[in-house]
């Protein structure tokens, strides 16, 4: 488990990039950062992988600081959005770098997934395309077999068919393996499949943090139309975060409760459709409901 | 201590692997180019080497290679990607520096060793003959001092951010006492307030330079070094001035290694501190910025100075290049100009500030005459003729320092050459020396300075002295008469130019002595055979001879009937010598006979040419 404490990191001394953050990381979960450009999600990474070095506050994996932490670096490995290479070193190289520094390095893993992906593994990889870089700096990083796993931008570049392949074999080793991921990314749909706990940075801190099975189960949209002519009012029995009506049908959001949908087929409607949520409108109307306006955060 | 918290070895295996084509390049070229460069002595007829002579390529190679190979290593913090990729790894600062640390040792070893086994065998293999004494002063001198200009360069890029800023702070720690000792050896020079006081009249100064004023200083000049690590003044063969000229002394290596030691624990501090967040800005913290710049600046400032004091029209000049200055500074460390109107106030004042002190220490050194009475030792410098070769005397007898402080009447039918006496480690004077009172400095050299001191341990090898080619074998048998003869033969009167040299590598440079072997038939037997194969062997159209009776004739005689010669030449050429010897010379060879027998062939030979 990942726990941080009242972190604290300005750059320059006076530019606040993360002031009093605090949260909780699960283990065997894979956990979405969401935030702005510039919000501070990778400087959260660089501090945990000890890049940095707070200012205040506290970073804890398993009960221990993190900070220049040999023992506790080697059950983590990061891949940053800005990959690097060493000049020369095919995708065999680098991993035969990973391996000289992760004990449980798994190189047959290498060179299965390469070949799936049609990476040649002698050839340098800084003559390789944008994606197949960031291709073969994920495949390093699940080889390692760490406990936890840190994705800046997971998958910036990496086309679609490759990207739901990667997406399978993550969630196949949170099956098998007791392994933690951490991502981040400024795009929700990115990690709305993927990820089961998401955290949003805003203004130098985690401002929501939840579940999400929780979340998406917590809310309903509703498509309703009524024989009578009906308004906001008409719900009042339910707790609606949303409530918009274009000519006779109206769109809901509203917290989902054992009678919500009793409720609703009480009152006979003409339509009434159950949809579903996106997390970005989850985000959106959750981050209403706390006074923000969701899209000027992200 | 565990090693393992300092040291990650398959860290620094793929730190090594990723740089393996440049690092093999330099491990290629640096002894490559260090061993050609000493291997051209091959061309020119210096075959024996001191330290010196090996030193001069590395003095120079020394600012690069550990400059690149720290890069090489450490660099990675100036690349945020790569700090990224690294940092995030499995190992803890200490080790990446502990790691990169002993490797950039070792691999400054490796290629110090290569060096010195390449000395060794050049001089195996070829007819250079390096002494094994200068080889391993090679060898522990410039392994220190590489190791001394690497861990700088680790401290200079612990605190900076970007290569352009590390630079300057490497160029900062190695020049910046050099320019403060510069600027202060300046303002004594021009100020002519150092005098040498005599105890009494015997070398007080006389003639025109004093005009019989009994109270009269002889004027001093004074010396300075440069720089700390060539700390030169107990290495006699190198002017203790000369920056790039290394010379190896225990206390310069002493100074050498506890500087190290204190920019190594700098270095590992800053590097444990290091804001890895701030790689590829110069320096980020701006009090630090300004206070490098500042630094920097002293330099120019004095420029400016000594164009305005040389001529005050130059003061624009040097103000341009001041403000100039300022902003190309920023520009190269900042890749930006920002305040242009500020940053000109602050190159005022700044510039006012450090004038004002160079015109102070000016003025201090002009108030503050000061007196030196003639120490009990001085060394002492002065060149051959053709200046090709300087030799250094260590002169403790009063009676010659004293001479040779004394300005002498310059007399027109005497010639003068010029000698530099070192007071001690920063005063020296040059004077001028008549032939006669160089003649006797040569022969105190010898007899006094040097004669016994060469023993049988310690001759390491002979040349004759006009023809350093002439590499005389130095067997025991040769030593034990060498010795034998300095023991009983005081004399070492070199005027006639028969005479050998041999040679000894002791307190760290190479000392030689010359002697005559004319009055010692023994040795003179032993070393003639050496002699004659050399002149047959290099013999020219025209041969001379030491006697003023056949010197106008001989060369004409034998340059008719040049097989007579060589017929003859060859028949005696290992005569045993008597007494009475005659010696022809071709060109810087020497040929020994006796001269009854030449005389009787010669005789012989203008005989035959009368009858016919």
């Amino acid at each position: 488990m990942i726990e941080i404490k009242n972190l604290q990191k300005s750059f320059d001394g006076t530019v606040n990039v993360l002031n009093d953050l605090s949260c909780n990381i699960p283990d065997n979960a894979i956990y979405g950062l969401v935030g702005a450009n510039g919000a501070g999600k990778s400087t959260l990474l660089r501090l945990i992988n000890s890049i940095y070095k707070a200012d205040a506050g506290e970073i804890l994996v398993d009960g221990k600081p993190t900070y220049d932490n040999e023992e506790v670096k080697k059950n983590m490995v990061f891949i940053p959005d800005d990959l690097f290479f060493y000049s020369g070193y095919s995708l065999y190289d680098t991993a035969k770098f990973y391996q000289s520094l992760y004990d449980d390095f798994d190189l047959e893993f290498v060179f299965d997934t390469a070949r799936k992906l049609k990476l040649d593994f002698n050839k340098s990889v800084n003559t390789f395309s944008k994606g197949m870089r960031r291709q073969c700096a994920i495949i390093c990083a699940l080889a390692t077999n760490a406990k936890y796993i840190f994705f800046d931008e997971t998958f910036d570049g990496i086309d679609p068919v490759v990207r739901q392949y990667f997406k399978k074999l993550i969630a196949n080793m949170m099956t098998k393996k007791d392994t933690t991921i951490i991502m981040t990314s400024h795009n929700l749909r990115e990690l709305e499949d993927i990820c089961d706990n998401l955290g949003v940075i805003y203004d130098c801190k985690i401002l929501f943090e939840s579940d999400v099975n929780t979340l998406k189960t917590d809310m309903l949209k509703v498509q309703i139309s009524l024989k009578e002519d009906f308004s906001a009012e008409t719900f009042k029995d339910l707790e609606v975060l949303s409530f918009k009506k274009i000519g006779k049908v109206a769109t809901l959001i509203v917290k989902k409760d054992q009678n919500t949908k009793k409720f609703l087929t009480s009152l006979k409607p003409i339509i009434l459709d159950y949809l579903p949520l996106t997390l970005e409108e989850i985000f959106i109307y959750q981050m209403e409901a706390l006074g923000y306006a969701f899209k000027e955060m992200v | 201590m565990h090693l393992k918290k300092w040291f990650n070895f398959k860290y620094l295996y793929q730190n090594f692997k990723k740089s393996k084509s440049l690092l093999l390049f330099l491990l290629c070229i640096i002894p490559f180019i260090n061993l050609w460069m000493v291997g051209i002595n091959l061309l020119n007829l210096n075959y024996i080497l001191d330290f010196g002579d090996l030193s001069n390529t590395t003095a120079i190679i020394v600012f690069i290679f550990p400059v690149i190979l720290a890069f090489i290593l450490y660099g990675f913090v100036f690349r945020r990607n790569e700090v990224d990729f690294v940092i995030s790894k499995p190992i803890t600062r200490r080790q990446i520096f502990g790691s990169n640390l002993i490797g950039g040792i070792i691999f400054i070893l490796l290629v110090i060793l290569i060096n010195t086994l390449g000395f060794i065998l050049l001089s195996l293999l070829t007819k250079l003959y390096i002494p094994m004494g200068a080889v391993i002063d090679y060898f522990i001198y410039w392994f220190i001092t590489y190791v001394f200009i690497f861990i700088i360069s680790i401290f200079a890029i612990s605190i900076a951010g970007n290569i352009m800023s590390s630079l300057i702070v490497i160029a900062l720690v190695l020049l910046l006492y050099p320019t403060f000792t510069l600027i202060e050896y300046n303002a004594r020079v021009n100020s002519s307030d150092t005098y040498l006081v005599c105890q009494d009249s015997s070398c007080m100064p006389e003639g025109d330079y004093c005009n019989g004023d009994p109270n009269c200083l002889a004027d001093l000049n004074t010396g300075e070094y440069l720089y700390t690590v060539n700390d030169s003044y107990n290495a006699t063969l190198n002017s203790p001035i000369n920056y790039f000229n290394a010379g190896f002394s225990i206390k310069s290596i002493v100074k050498t290694i506890i500087l190290t030691i204190i920019y190594l624990v700098g270095a590992y501090y800053l590097f444990k501190k290091k804001k890895m967040e701030n790689s590829e800005i110069g320096f980020q913290n701006k009090y630090l910025y300004k206070f490098i710049k500042i630094l920097t600046f002293i330099p120019v400032t004095y420029l400016a100075y000594t164009l305005l004091v040389s001529n005050s029209i130059f003061f624009i000049i040097g103000l341009i290049i001041c403000v100039s200055y300022y902003y190309i500074y920023d520009l190269v460390v900042k890749k930006e100009i920002t305040n242009i109107i500020g940053n000109i106030g602050e190159v005022i004042i700044v510039s006012i500030i450090f004038m004002g002190c160079y015109y102070l220490l000016n003025i201090t050194y002009e108030n503050n005459p000061k007196y030196l009475n003639v120490p009990d030792e001085v060394l002492v410098e002065y060149s051959d003729a053709d200046l090709s070769y300087r030799y250094v005397v260590l002169v403790n007898d009063l009676n010659l320092i004293n001479k040779l402080i004394k300005v002498e009447n310059m007399d027109n039918s005497a010639n003068y050459n010029s000698i530099t006496i070192y007071l001690n480690e920063q005063k020296y004077m040059t004077k001028f020396i008549s032939d006669n009172l160089e003649q006797e400095l040569d022969n105190y050299a010898n007899t006094n300075n040097l004669k016994d001191k060469f023993t049988m341990d310690n001759i390491i090898h002979i040349t004759s002295s006009t023809n350093p080619k002439l590499v005389i074998p130095c067997n025991t048998k040769i030593k034990e008469m060498i010795v034998d003869y300095l023991e009983h033969y005081p004399s070492s009167n070199t005027e006639n130019n028969n005479y050998i040299s041999i040679y000894k590598y002791e307190d760290h440079q190479l000392k030689d002595l010359a002697f005559n072997i004319m009055d010692n038939l023994e040795l003179l037997n032993y070393v003639k055979n050496y002699y004659n194969e050399s002149f047959l062997q290099n013999i020219e159209t025209v041969v001379y001879v030491n006697d003023e009776e056949l010197m106008d004739s001989f060369s004409d005689v034998f340059m008719e009937n040049r097989v007579n010669l060589m017929r003859f030449l060859q028949e005696h050429k290992y005569d045993e010598l008597t007494n009475d010897v005659l010696i022809l010379y071709s060109g810087l060879d020497r040929f020994f006979v006796n001269r009854e027998v030449f005389l009787m062939e010669y005789n012989k030979y203008v005989g035959e040419e009368q009858n016919s």
